[in-house]
């Protein structure tokens, strides 16, 4: 008797708790998708980072026009908020230039002067304003591409727990978000996106989804 | 070798300091729940039951799913150069295209620039042409260091666009080419153009008011 007395208290904490843990989700996904509704009214083309789900996606009239798959990501710093972002700034080490075409000038038939989506990069970040920093990179292919990820992961790691507690210290939010793509998404995602659009970052909360986004 | 034992402890004093910032700092970036505590205690939806909440997120669910064209519409992916007919979330058919290649050309007599990108958003199919003839507008005649004419009928260019054009605005159409070996290539001026078969079959299905998402 004791016995299931002890097992029904347990199944009711524990129902309780999952309850609970269910009732944050649907707050969550409710607030983002009010968000999401108050973009899909306009025109414009705006971008969804779900990290819970591991997808991205380029979004108009809440269409997914293009999915693309998270490889990898992980959280640092303080929270986002259920808000859409607006991108202020796109920035690569090396970034696409485009042709100025002289006129009259004769052009050679074997060579394309034209802005592709090869001529994308792999690597930048975006800034989105008073919101987090998402660093994209594209998945390791070859050695180089892994050494490359390699001094990049260990840079990150010395370096931003120093910047995170300089931005307590100034009590200012600093979220920065890693992001790994396949090489071809990422570039298409620099194609698409462009200073000014808006974009959506879904980060559950820590305690449903323990080691945040891995 | 006082000296030595001073370096070593000086180096040790600042490896523990640099650790216990680290340490800090490490424990700050990922400690933190990803998503905003304040934000999650919404008022409203802490009142509310779990069958309310799970209803609210059917609901506006719902609302998503009817922005979308209950009718067939076009996507278009200028960065992979594909155009696609799509009914709901199924793709009915797939085109190889040729988008905007980008450039920029300025007008050496005046103030006037163009960048020759296909323009991206939500745009709708607003005229429709069979054998369509093109007027070359003014970067046309710039691109070539040609004057401009003042006749409207100079403008005139026959067969350059294909059999058909699909109008979206600003001078943009969905039209034929003649260069089919650069399809997939982004060469063209901001114009979307298709092959002869994939053209017709987007002319057949396409109505005015057809919606064109570009990204």
């Amino acid at each position: 008797m004791r016995l299931k007395f002890i097992l029904l208290f347990i199944f009711l904490i524990t129902n309780s708790a999952y309850a609970g843990d269910d009732k944050k989700l649907y707050a969550i996904e409710n607030r983002f998708l009010e968000e999401e509704l108050v973009l899909a009214s306009k025109t414009d083309t705006y971008f969804v980072f779900n990290l819970r789900e591991k997808m991205a996606s380029i979004n108009s009239r809440g269409i997914h026009l293009r999915e693309i798959k998270i490889q990898n990501s992980h959280y640092w710093g303080s929270p986002v908020s259920g808000n859409a972002y607006r991108l202020r700034k796109k920035s690569a080490s090396i970034e696409p230039n485009r042709e100025t075409i002289t006129p009259g000038e004769k052009k050679d038939e074997f060579k394309l002067d034209a802005l592709e989506l090869t001529d994308m990069p792999s690597r930048y970040t975006l800034f989105f304003d008073s919101g987090p920093t998402i660093l994209i990179r594209p998945q390791a292919k070859g050695i180089t591409s892994a050494i490359y990820n390699f001094f990049y992961s260990s840079k990150t790691f010395l370096t931003r727990p120093i910047r995170i507690l300089w931005s307590a210290l100034r009590s200012e939010p600093y979220t920065a978000i890693d992001v790994v793509l396949d090489e071809d998404d990422a570039r298409a995602l620099y194609w698409s996106i462009s200073e000014g659009s808006s974009a959506i970052v879904y980060a559950p909360p820590l305690v449903i989804f323990p080691a945040a986004v891995q | 070798m006082s000296n030595k034992f001073k370096c070593v402890r000086i180096i040790i004093i600042l490896s523990i300091i640099f650790l216990a910032i680290e340490s800090a700092g490490y424990y700050l970036g990922t400690g933190a729940m990803p998503f905003d505590s304040k934000e999650r205690a919404d008022g409203k939806a802490d009142k509310m039951s779990l069958d309310g909440l799970r209803a609210k997120n059917a609901q506006l669910k719902q609302r998503l799913e009817r922005l979308t064209p209950n009718k067939i519409y076009i996507v278009v992916d200028t960065g992979r150069n594909r155009l696609y007919l799509r009914k709901g979330s199924s793709t009915i058919s797939e085109a190889v295209i040729s988008s905007g290649n980008g450039n920029i050309l300025r007008d050496p007599s005046g103030n006037r620039q163009w960048v020759f990108d296909t323009p991206r958003g939500e745009y709708s199919v607003k005229t429709k042409q069979k054998a369509p003839a093109w007027s070359k507008p003014d970067w046309a005649f710039i691109e070539e260091a040609e004057e401009i004419p003042k006749d409207p009928r100079k403008r005139i260019e026959i067969g350059v666009l294909g059999a058909y054009a699909l109008g979206f605005g600003n001078g943009y159409f969905i039209h034929g080419t003649l260069y089919t070996r650069m399809l997939g290539r982004n060469v063209t001026h901001g114009c979307i153009r298709v092959g002869d078969e994939d053209l017709k079959n987007i002319y057949t299905v396409a109505g005015l008011g057809t919606k064109i998402y570009i990204f």
